[in-house]
């Protein structure tokens, strides 16, 4: 990564900053001293900062440098993302027209109080609050290290990525304490613009110095692969990496969350709307600038080709003035989009495991006691996580690998549990037991060598929900029918 | 399940379908693959579908008086799409 000069460390360090005076500030409008006033903003975010919050919290780092890298080597199959990112919006629009509605009637303030309400079951409700805190807590863990790997890059090394790791988890962890979700969301609202100009302007400075038909010309004599078109097997994994995302990331607790927390459903719907346009103005102008870099400089190793875009730039200052600045907003759009990523998981979990778990355990606790107990959990979750990201083996790096193949197992859950009357928490825990010893059985296969890793381009996360929904469907149809079969309003 | 949940599903399941790329030849357009290029615009038709779609779904909002009072857990003594 291009280093980033001491003038470019002070910008940096003044908007870490700035996000913490965001905090104060959201703290002062703070209403009530309830969960719903802390994990949801007290159900007041308006279409703009809704908008801003879940694309912040949607695109992490990944979307920045990440897919650009994946892009560099994938060629145009990768285009994928762009669609699997609508999808996402498909996945709600089928789950958030009538969880909206039942969070209005029932004053849900996490999935899980869905789940308990649903299906009436305390097994059921701990094994998906669980399983979601898995899954949150592996997202955690590879964005904080990427957070570190990336201060340390942009430093020169004058900052460790141990010291990265610790100081974004000190900062996330205070502004996330001081203001909860109204805090989260109002630094995404800065988080996510960064983010949405720094992606922009990267694309329009690289294409206005290099012409894009022209390079894509360049491209099709050095690399012929990219512009075949997918083989069946391809194809395959194209649907298949779709539906692993549209019902695996729509599900995310803290997407959920935001869809309580709205204003009113108008603005549910234009933040929606709104998110449609993304994949379209952040995820393919970074991807084709992958291609463009692939084009101009098609020698980088797999490692560099993680940073094609800071490279591109890096190569374009020596040439075109004014590029300095552009890298260094690019490397707060970075940590933004990582640091937005990570406070609004970690705000779910904290709800989840005071909410969901300690809340349903021992009922009739105070509302400002849990409050407290949810952030005092997060300042020990968060320095868990740190030293995790600093010392986890490398082997071990494999499970926060999992987390969408785990997310998908708990998408019959609730999305049968919204639109389909007659299944039971019996039905969802079989289904739920079968998906996952299917796809747990399906990785280790792969990992020996004895199945291939995506047996017929599918991933083992979508065969297992493939499993999962079969189970349910045929533990629902083992009971007489029942005398009702629409889902009751 | 409702008929407009079936619908709902069975189209967004049809419109993903279309976004599959497949083989049209070694055309290009703006030095793109054709087959990449036809499958962003279905893309978009999809993102342009499901944004129409929110707004019958979404709808109106409930009158106030409808609305929860409280801000605890859901009570447990109904259960929306239980039997």
């Amino acid at each position: 990564m291009t280093i980033v000069d001491p003038t470019g460390l002070l910008v940096i360090a003044g908007y870490l900053l700035s996000l913490l005076v965001i905090a104060f500030w959201s703290r002062r409008a703070r209403r009530e001293r309830t969960l719903a006033d802390f994990y949801l903003g007290g159900r007041s975010l308006g279409p703009l900062v809704l908008f801003l919050t879940l694309y912040a919290t949607q695109y992490s780092g990944l979307t920045l440098i990440g897919f650009a890298g994946r892009a560099y080597r994938s060629g145009f199959t990768f285009l994928v993302s762009v669609t699997f990112g609508c999808s996402i919006i498909g996945g709600y629009l089928l789950l958030a027209p009538r969880l909206r509605a039942l969070s209005e009637r029932h004053g849900f303030i996490t999935v899980g109080d869905f789940i308990h309400h649903r299906y009436r079951s305390l097994p059921l409700t701990i094994t998906t609050t669980v399983l979601f805190v898995f899954a949150l807590a592996a997202y955690v863990l590879s964005n904080l290290k990427a957070a570190g790997y990336v201060l340390h890059a942009a430093s020169g090394g004058r900052i460790s990525a141990a010291e990265g790791i610790v100081g974004l988890s000190l900062l996330i962890v205070l502004y996330e304490t001081l203001g909860g979700l109204r805090a989260v969301a109002w630094t995404d609202v800065l988080q996510g613009s960064i983010l949405a100009v720094g992606c922009g302007l990267a694309f329009f400075t690289i294409t206005s110095h290099f012409d894009f038909v022209s390079s894509m010309a360049l491209l099709a004599e050095q690399r012929p692969d990219f512009f075949e078109p997918p083989a069946p097997r391809e194809q395959a994994t194209w649907l298949s990496t779709i539906a692993l995302v549209m019902f695996g990331v729509s599900i995310y607790p803290h997407a959920i969350q935001r869809i309580y927390a709205a204003h009113d459903r108008s603005a549910l719907r234009r933040s929606l709307q709104l998110m449609l346009l993304m994949p379209f103005l952040t995820t393919l102008p970074m991807i084709l600038v992958g291609y463009m870099g692939a084009a101009h400089f098609p020698d980088l190793s797999p490692q560099e080709s993680e940073q094609v875009v800071f490279h591109v730039l890096g190569q374009l200052g020596h040439v075109v003035p004014g590029v300095h600045p552009l890298i260094v907003l690019l490397v707060c759009a970075l940590i933004a989009a990582i640091m937005s990523t990570v406070d609004s998981a970690l705000l779910a979990i904290a709800s989840l495991v005071t909410e969901d778990l300690y809340a349903k355990l021992r009922p009739g606790s105070a509302q400002g006691r849990l409050t407290h107990l949810g952030q005092a959990f997060s300042w020990a979750l968060m320095a868990l996580m740190a030293a995790l990201a600093i010392h986890l083996p490398q082997t071990l790096w494999r499970i926060t690998e999992l987390k969408l193949e785990v997310l998908i197992q708990l998408a019959p859950g609730v999305f049968l549990g919204l639109h389909v009357a007659h299944v039971r928490e019996k039905d969802v825990l079989r289904g739920l037991a079968a998906g996952l010893l299917s796809t747990g059985a399906l990785m280790l296969s792969a990992a020996q060598g004895l199945v291939a890793d995506k047996p017929l381009g599918l991933h083992a996360g979508l065969i297992g929900a493939l499993i999962n929904l079969s189970a349910v469907w045929l533990s629902a149809r083992s009971r007489p029918a029942p005398q009702t079969s629409a889902v009751a309003g | 399940m409702n008929s407009r949940s079936c619908f709902l599903i069975g189209l967004s399941l049809v419109l993903l379908l279309l976004t599959l790329p497949w083989s049209l030849g070694p055309e290009r357009l703006w030095g793109l693959p054709l087959w990449a290029v036809t499958s962003m615009i279905a893309s978009g038709a999809y993102a342009l579908t499901v944004a129409l779609l929110l707004r019958p779904l979404l709808g109106d909002d409930p009158p106030r008086s409808q609305r929860a009072s409280g801000d605890g857990p859901c009570s447990p003594d109904s259960r929306d799409g239980a039997p």
